[in-house]
């Protein structure tokens, strides 16, 4: 027999949002039961109770992380911090360090703030694999991680204040876009990222205002280069999105979560995601054409362009949004577009150590 | 339930002697747990005779709709330990036979005139059919995941149990949103159940009925047992599985008798689990029917889990 113990309480039971929370016990964790039953509505929330498993303050902090999902973040702007290095706009380097570490706790608190918008809306019951680690492991309750996702951002506010403070117009770019994005984000009823307005955001994000915001964090401006770099990126980050998107198609369809890949259905979504991953391609290339040395342009096209092709042979061979053939495409898509990063950021340090040679 | 008549050959166009053949032979044998199951909620709610009849013979013909297309489907030759209609007769006949099941199911619901008893009727057979399909698309998979059977089973064997708990509260009106939640659940967890239990069959564990061995893996499908089995093993293993020609086989692919003991063991427990799970949903159930249905759902997965007779 197993030791289980569940509870099940409604929307409207007042014991409801400390067990959400975690704080009804100090020795019990509340883990919200995972349901096959998209469509259903919820009008009661079952839990399993099990004993906190204890661990130190810094696995707690660290194990809550998504380290993974950093690199859509840290990819763009180390292209950038050596873009600018090259161009010696770089005028002070601890700005542009402390620029890039506020930029990623912004990021990891975000990130955060979403783990606990599902789990209190009881989305992690419907997506137990994207359920956040320290929560399932019974390492931290919701609470912490609000305590963990407001000090993140905090520190990534602190973090930013100086370049804005010495450069005005990062304001200007930035104060509208977090303004809106909050504003939608407090509008939505379902969690931020389920929603196809999310895809801009991301988009914006992790691309021309990050590249921009960046550079000009620098001290240099803005250039139509790094605004393409900012396209590029973004690119980058929502392909992330779509495929979570479409390995989550069924689940999504079920409980009419609105994004493009839900719209798109499963064969439309196969061309979708095989023409978002061909324009991010061909604008990389474009690119390398315009902006990068010959060498750089054909390891581009050595290297991303056969890999690509795999790729789309890939995805137009599935034909079941369930089995291997699914699991292999998205991890083969996760690879390519890892290797597509890589490879930037590769380029960039080898051109910078040439330039360092030269001189 | 002696007085419930599922199948009778006057319900079906008698100019038409081989459709009632092919009936005859389907319905003869079955053990008609599901009608059994809405018996047990229609008694609880006092539901007409008429009521119990008409929703009765729906989850029968709904369920051997899905067999006559099943075995069509997975090429299976034997139903019920007699030639499967689609080798009897013949393969258009199987599938026609389905078909009219379920349009018979929709004039005989649409006469009832509860149009969300229709409705909830078509989306468990549309259910039904995305399920079959996925099954399908999973055939020669030896990689995937038990994660992914379950969403199959969810739609494909689940959705019956689901109707047979809810079905009776809608047909006598009763809307209660809490209810009808914690049924959905109860459904769904009988059905993995059941579907769980029938795939250990395959590996001969508490195979009372004695059951072919290894049908599902010889028709080129890794069900839930085997994908929990192999679920951390490594592809050439899976390969040495996809050959296996017999029990022996396919526990020495395992790495032996001792290893399949264990993952049956680990398995069962997972399954403990979600029985201990269903039993906590009772008790919702309990406090808005009284003890006695509650008492009888109890005592479901025994039966359909654990294949306790008695």
């Amino acid at each position: 027999m197993s030791s289980s113990r569940w509870v099940s309480l409604e929307k409207n039971d007042p014991q409801l949002l400390s067990y959400l929370w975690g704080t009804f016990s100090n020795t019990e964790r509340a883990l919200p039961v995972a349901s096959l039953n998209a469509n259903s509505s919820s009008n009661k929330t079952s839990f399993e109770i099990v004993p906190i498993v204890s661990v130190s303050l810094f696995r707690k902090f660290v194990g809550s992380l998504k380290f993974k999902n950093l690199i859509w973040m840290f990819v763009p702007a180390l292209v950038v911090l050596i873009k600018n290095e090259m161009d010696e706009t770089l005028r002070d380097p601890v700005l542009a360090s402390l620029s890039l570490l506020g930029a990623l706790c912004l990021q990891m608190g975000i990130e955060l703030s979403n783990d606990i918008r599902d789990h209190l809306q009881g989305l992690d019951r419907l997506h137990p694999q994207s359920w956040n680690q320290a929560l399932q492991k019974t390492w931290v309750n919701a609470h912490d991680l609000k305590i963990y996702s407001w000090i993140l951002l905090s520190l990534g506010f602190v973090l930013g204040l100086p370049a804005v403070f010495i450069f005005p117009d990062l304001a200007l770019l930035l104060t509208p876009f977090f303004v809106l994005g909050f504003w939608f984000y407090r509008k939505t009823q379902t969690a931020f990222k389920y929603k196809a307005g999310s895809e801009l955001f991301v988009f914006m994000m992790f691309g021309p205002l990050l590249t921009v915001g960046f550079q000009m964090s620098f001290g240099g401006g803005f250039d139509l280069e790094v605004f393409w770099i900012g396209i590029l990126s973004g690119l980058l980050a929502v392909f992330q999105i779509h495929l979570k998107n479409f390995s989550y198609l069924m689940v999504n369809f079920q409980s009419r979560n609105g994004n493009s890949v839900m719209r798109w259905g499963f064969d439309k979504s196969k061309r979708y995601l095989s023409l978002w991953w061909f324009v991010f391609v061909v604008a990389q290339i474009a690119f390398h054409a315009v902006y990068a040395q010959a060498w750089a342009l054909w390891l581009q096209l050595a290297l991303l362009l056969p890999t690509s092709i795999v790729l789309f042979q890939s995805f137009s061979k599935l034909d079941s949004p369930l089995g291997s053939k699914m699991n292999r495409s998205l991890v083969l898509a996760q690879q390519v577009a890892s290797l597509a990063g890589a490879l930037w950021c590769f380029e960039m340090i080898l051109m910078l150590l040439q330039m360092e040679t030269k001189l | 339930m002696s007085t419930i008549k599922i199948y009778d050959a006057k319900d079906f166009p008698s100019y038409l002697p081989k459709l009632n053949l092919l009936y005859d032979d389907l319905f003869s044998g079955g053990k008609g747990f599901r009608s059994k199951l809405v018996h047990l909620f229609c008694e609880a709610l006092k539901a007409s005779q008429s009521t119990e009849q008409l929703l009765a013979q729906t989850i029968e013909f709904v369920h051997n709709a899905s067999l006559l297309h099943d075995d069509l489907v997975d090429r299976s030759h034997l139903r019920r330990g007699k030639p499967a209609a689609w080798l009897k007769y013949k393969p258009e006949y199987a599938v026609l036979a389905g078909d009219y099941l379920l349009a018979r199911v929709m004039v005989n619901l649409s006469h009832f005139g509860n149009i969300g008893l229709v409705q909830y009727t078509a989306e468990i057979i549309s259910d039904l059919l995305e399920g079959e399909w996925l099954q399908d698309s999973l055939i020669g998979d030896f990689e995937v995941k038990p994660r992914e059977l379950d969403r199959v089973h969810n739609l494909k064997t689940a959705s019956l149990f689901k109707w047979c708990l809810r079905a009776p509260f809608m047909a006598m009106k009763n809307d209660d949103l809490e209810l009808h939640e914690v049924l959905e659940e109860m459904g769904s967890l009988l059905g993995e159940l059941f579907q769980r239990s029938d795939d250990l069959l395959d590996f001969n564990v508490r195979n009372h009925e004695g059951k072919a061995l290894l049908g599902d893996l010889k028709s080129g499908y890794l069900n839930s047992f085997a994908a929990f089995s192999v679920d951390e093993l490594s592809s050439d293993i899976r390969k040495k599985l996809k050959h296996a020609e017999n029990l022996e086989d396919f526990k020495k692919a395992l790495g032996g008798v001792a290893n399949f003991e264990k993952k049956l063991l680990e398995f069962d427990q997972i399954n403990q689990k979600k029985i201990d799970l269903y039993q906590h949903y009772i008790l919702t159930l309990e406090k808005k029917m009284g003890p006695q249905l509650a008492q009888q759902m109890k005592a479901l997965p025994d039966l359909l889990y654990w294949r306790k007779t008695s």
